[in-house]
């Protein structure tokens, strides 16, 4: 039987045959074959009442390679068919079919239900753009910007990469873009105009830089960057209050990109502004760009009233490196001239003009020594002086904030021969900046700091002065005589902070003196002075054991608590015996420790065990 | 555009309140904002315990312990719909003196997140949460202490402790 003979009885059969799975079996045999008279026999079959016959219908029709069959396919009974094989045939032919014009159809089934069709749907879209992008034809651009809305991004990158190889001809298409209802469009054509380049579409993205949507502002903001022309940055600066920080950020990467072309009027914006916001988003774009015209400016802002400002002040400033020390050691300096005079009038004096002449000359002096007794004038009874003392403390303070930022600063970028200014801050009024000198002096990491440090911390009224200062002086001078004296008068300390650190530091010695101490320490009504006492204990190791037992028999509950865990981390076998044969009532705390304690030094040393009860 | 319910904007408005109350306490006291912010946390939690008992009913018990304390404030924080139940947190009594505490899912964790990358240390974190578990302890209980973060968003979970000054 010739070829011919048999596809007439294929055909036969599937126009005649009542079985729909011969019906079916017989298109799918037929799908292979090539011919005109084809066509019609498998587009009757689109009819076909089984779901089977159609859904082989369809894969015959894209097999077959016909074109007509686009527009049967098209139809809107088989791209949103109930029945999931048929969608997903019909996709597949369209790609099989159709050219670029069948991306628009193919767009809503992005959003298919089911997996496999969304990635069969995937896969033809990415044949299709890249049929588009190498034909670069500029009147299938439209095409493309409808892509940009897909939830898919290889599938957008490839879109954006189609249009961008259309260069300037594809910018009106994406200026329209910006304009889009839909978000995303309007995202990636901001995105898209970033990558051409083109000058003429910068009034369309400042503009876009006002959107609601705060991707769009922010990948407007990138491209005017990338564009880098110059008109762009007045109206960047201007946007750098925005709420979103994605934005602002982009902003200042912009910003950066334009480099000390921006910097004028970043710090002009900088000194005008007064929102917190604005501030913190130009000082970043300055310490980024590194000029030095903003250092004023930024030095200027270390004694902002606001604690973020202040912060990126200090980030920014470090960004300058070493460059910056000499400008921030003319900070260090704070008034020593003598107040007496101006205390007195404020105190003592009938004119209240004066007296009110008085507080505001203080605060002009920025001198912190006036605080107590301007505090005092807070709440006088004349309304005039005490907003007058209110104003001076917040210049006394903020001028403190500027020192206190300038050591952090120097803390980071200085070295060894700024020992001596950072010393004498240490003689600073202000608290905060006293802290502060002392934890530069331990970034500097210089021994002359030694001395001047165990004068203040045994000096300072302030008991986070004395234990920043004893932690610092464990680092410089470990282990040294002098620290040891420091550290046993800091054992006394009214302050369990200050002992804290007390006991931590005898435990870096490896001495006999500091044992006593260390145990004494086990009696310290503070848990956490108790708890890193038996921490420095521990590290003398078996040497102590006699010691702590004498206090497990002895001492007080608390310390006895602390010893019996000491002992138990030493695991020392000689402990076993006396713990066993302690006094303990049943089912107390104690009675209890003892036994987990048993426990453990029996699991460890290997040692039989005695029961207790 | 959707629109708050009553539950999320109660929620703006608390957590709006709390990181403008924090960050003023930082403008004024830099780095160190703690005797601020626990000053202000112990106002917060009476007025907190006040209004419940004198406008809902809903009475803290008086405790001797730290623990108890706390227990005592997570026990009414859900009633008033302050949390959403006490399974949010775990509490050890290392002993009487000392309770160390596990906050899960912590609302406050994004505004504690923010102050470490501008540079507050662990220690000097002032936490909301802990630090009104300290107040509550000194309203119920009558016990002044310190509290402190130990440990921040580890596995989800931030440690902390009070102990008895």
């Amino acid at each position: 039987m010739s070829d011919t003979t048999k596809i007439k009885d294929i055909i036969s059969e599937i126009k005649t045959s009542k079985d729909w799975i011969q019906r079916r079996r017989s298109i799918i045999s037929l799908s292979y074959e090539k011919g005109k008279e084809l066509y019609s026999v498998f587009t009757d079959c689109l009819n076909d009442p089984i779901d089977e016959v159609k859904h082989a219908a369809i894969i015959a029709l894209g097999r077959l390679g016909d074109k007509r069959a686009l527009e049967e396919l098209l139809r809107p009974k088989f791209l949103a068919s109930p029945d999931m094989n048929i969608r997903w045939a019909t996709v597949s032919a369209l790609g099989k079919l159709g050219d670029h014009r069948i991306i628009a159809d193919l767009i809503k089934q992005v959003e298919d239900e089911e997996w496999l069709v969304r990635n069969e749907v995937l896969t033809v879209l990415k044949e299709k753009i890249l049929e588009v992008s190498e034909q670069n034809n500029i009147a299938q651009a439209r095409i493309l910007i409808h892509l940009l809305n897909i939830n898919d991004s290889e599938i957008v990158n490839m879109a954006v990469d189609g249009l961008r190889k259309m260069d300037s001809d594809a910018c009106p298409i994406l200026m329209d873009g910006l304009q889009s209802v839909w978000e995303k469009i309007r995202c990636n054509s901001a995105r898209t105009l970033g990558f051409i380049g083109d000058p003429t579409c910068i009034p369309h993205l400042i503009k876009a830089l006002k959107e609601t949507s705060p991707d769009v502002r922010m990948q407007s903001a990138i491209a005017l960057g990338k564009i880098g022309d110059a008109s762009a940055i007045k109206p960047l600066i201007s946007a750098i209050g925005d709420f979103s920080e994605n934005v602002r950020k982009s902003i200042i990467n912009a910003l950066v990109l334009f480099g000390k072309q921006s910097v004028d009027l970043l710090i002009t914006e900088l000194s005008l502004s007064q929102n917190k916001i604005v501030k913190c988003t130009a000082i970043t774009a300055l310490g980024a760009i590194g000029d030095k015209r903003a250092i004023p400016s930024l030095i200027n802002h270390l004694s902002s009233s606001y604690y973020i400002v202040r912060r990126k002040a200090i980030r920014a400033l470090i960004q300058f490196g070493e460059e910056i020390v000499p400008h921030l050691l003319n900070l260090l300096s704070f008034n020593k001239s003598r107040i007496t005079m101006l205390l007195n009038e404020i105190k003592n004096s009938d004119d209240v003009q004066g007296r009110i002449r008085a507080i505001k000359a203080i605060g002009g002096l920025e001198d912190h020594r006036a605080s107590p007794l301007l505090k005092s004038f807070l709440s006088d009874p004349n309304r005039e002086i005490s907003l007058a003392a209110q104003d001076s403390l917040v210049k006394i303070g903020c001028a403190a904030w500027g020192r206190s930022g300038a050591l952090t600063v120097l803390g980071e970028v200085g070295n060894s021969e700024i020992v001596p200014s950072i010393l004498k801050m240490l003689e600073d009024d202000s608290i905060s900046v006293q802290i502060e000198a002392i934890i530069c002096l331990d970034k500097l990491n210089d021994k002359r700091a030694i001395e001047p440090l165990i004068k203040i911390m045994n000096k300072s009224k302030t008991y986070r002065i004395r234990s920043t200062a004893l932690r610092v002086l464990r680092k410089l001078s470990e282990g040294t005589e002098k620290l040891f004296e420091a550290t046993i008068g800091a054992l006394k300390d009214s302050s369990p902070d200050v002992r804290v650190q007390a006991v931590r530091t005898m435990g870096d010695f490896r001495e006999d003196k500091v044992i006593e101490p260390l145990l004494k320490s086990l009696s310290d009504f503070s848990w956490s002075v108790r708890y890193n006492a038996e921490n420095a204990l521990c590290n003398q190791g078996r040497k102590v054991v006699d010691k702590l037992i004498n206090i497990f028999q002895e001492g007080p509950i608390i310390a006895k608590k602390r010893a019996l865990s000491a002992l138990v981390r030493i695991n020392d076998p000689g402990a076993i015996e006396p713990i066993e044969n302690a006094k303990c009532e049943k089912n107390t705390e104690m009675y209890m420790l003892i036994k987990e304690a048993l426990k453990h030094l029996h699991g460890e040393t290997g040692k039989n065990k005695k029961k207790l009860d | 555009m959707r629109e708050l319910n009553k539950e999320e904007s109660g929620w703006v408005l608390a957590l709006t309140w709390l990181s403008a109350l924090e960050e003023v306490a930082r403008d004024f006291q830099g780095t160190r904002p703690h005797t601020f912010c626990q000053r202000a946390y112990e106002h917060a939690t009476q007025n907190f315990l006040r209004i419940l008992e004198n406008n809902y009913g809903i009475v803290a018990k008086r405790v001797n312990s730290i623990k108890d304390a706390v227990k005592e404030y997570i026990k009414i924080g859900v009633k008033g719909g302050l949390f959403k139940d006490s399974s949010q947190f775990e509490l050890v009594e290392v002993n009487p003196n000392r309770l160390e505490l596990t906050v899960h899912k912590c609302p406050y964790l994004k505004s504690c997140e923010a102050l470490l990358k501008e540079g507050i240390s662990l220690k000097d974190l002032t936490c909301a949460r802990i630090g009104c578990f300290r107040a509550s302890v000194l309203y119920l209980a009558d016990i002044d202490c310190n509290y402190e973060v130990t440990a921040f968003a580890v596995e989800g979970k931030c440690r902390g402790a009070i102990e008895r000054k």
